[in-house]
């Protein structure tokens, strides 16, 4: 009983935990961000739009919930988010992370010498 | 309102009330959109409150000037070699694979290297007004000078082998 109760509880403090995303779900899910993002979401169409290609699924889920709640501010991506679920927003996080692309992290080991 | 509207050179109608007054000429060119192209317009209704009012636009026309020349000088081109002595500040979290950020959630900190510059100043500035709330990226973001932003954008926009 005590474990139910703290698993709701958790639920209920997290909503967007992590919720195991299906990657091929988010590809149906992501079609219309493509307009933006470009079709490989390597190559936005502008400069002030970032690649998600690879970047962390964590931190995409994390980006979607904050632009959702209205806790990270954008005109345009407040809209965008406003009709995801938080499954869709695994599902598309899960899709994202797992393609190829140019982002990458430059090692501290590589700076500090 | 109705306007008549001549050339700047001051050949058609308006006499020497108006060329006058359109000797504080640049600014009042400036902020005007109906004289884009070098025409002035005049209000016909009279002296007393046109007069008035064009004063004041003219003053606005200055400060819109003032303005805009500010923002033009301060915005800085990015150095990427500039950057180098200040990535000390950025590497701790983005120059470690797969780090996490603990608080307020747990999550990998974002992969920075091959965005735009555009989005990464967009990003620092959003930090620093507010419109995105993370803890320490705030606190990093507030002490960042307008040529920090742009030459942090420059070092982490730009591909390294
Ligand atoms: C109309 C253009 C447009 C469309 C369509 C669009 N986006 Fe965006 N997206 C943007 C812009 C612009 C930003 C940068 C906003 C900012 O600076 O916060 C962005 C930012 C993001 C980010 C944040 C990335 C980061 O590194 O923090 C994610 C995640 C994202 N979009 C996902 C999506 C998803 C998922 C969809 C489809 C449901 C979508 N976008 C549709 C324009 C768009
Ligand atoms: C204490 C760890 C930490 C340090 C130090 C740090 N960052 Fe961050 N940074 C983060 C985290 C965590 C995020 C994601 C925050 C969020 O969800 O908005 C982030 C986000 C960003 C983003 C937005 C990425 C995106 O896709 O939208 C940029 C740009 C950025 N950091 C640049 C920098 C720069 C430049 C420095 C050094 C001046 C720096 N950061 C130092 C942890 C850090």
């Amino acid at each position: 009983m005590k474990t139910v109760m703290l698993a709701a509880l958790l639920c209920i403090a997290s909503p967007f935990a992590y919720a195991g995303g299906d990657a091929g779900a988010g590809a149906q899910k992501s079609k219309a961000c493509a307009a933006c993002h470009g079709a490989d979401f390597d190559t936005p169409v502008s400069a002030d739009i970032p690649v998600l290609a690879g970047q962390h699924e964590d931190y995409l889920a994390r980006a979607l919930a904050d632009y959702k709640s209205g806790s990270r501010k954008n005109p345009v991506m407040s809209g965008q988010a406003a009709a995801l679920s938080a499954q869709d927003i695994a599902d598309i996080a899960a899709y994202f992370s797992g393609l190829p692309g140019k982002l990458k992290v430059i090692r501290l080991h590589r700076l500090v010498q | 309102m109705h306007y008549t509207t001549g050339r700047m050179d001051g050949t058609a109608p308006g006499g020497p009330q108006t060329r006058t007054l359109l000797a504080g000429g640049l600014s009042y060119r400036i902020h005007s959109p109906l004289n884009i192209g070098g025409y002035w317009h005049q209000d016909p209704g009279g002296p007393g409150r046109p007069l008035r009012v064009r004063a004041m636009k003219t003053i606005l026309g200055l400060i819109l000037f003032v303005l805009t020349g500010a923002a033009l000088a301060q915005a800085p081109v990015g150095n990427a070699e500039a950057a180098k002595s200040k990535i000390s500040m950025c590497i701790g979290c983005h120059g470690i694979p797969g780090y996490k950020t603990v608080f307020p959630h747990v999550y990998r900190v974002p992969m920075i290297t091959g965005q735009s510059p555009l989005y990464i100043v967009n990003a620092l500035q959003a930090y620093k007004s507010g419109a995105r709330q993370h803890p320490s990226m705030r606190g990093i973001a507030q002490g960042l000078s307008e040529q920090d932003i742009a030459d942090l954008a420059a070092y982490y926009s730009t591909e390294h082998k």
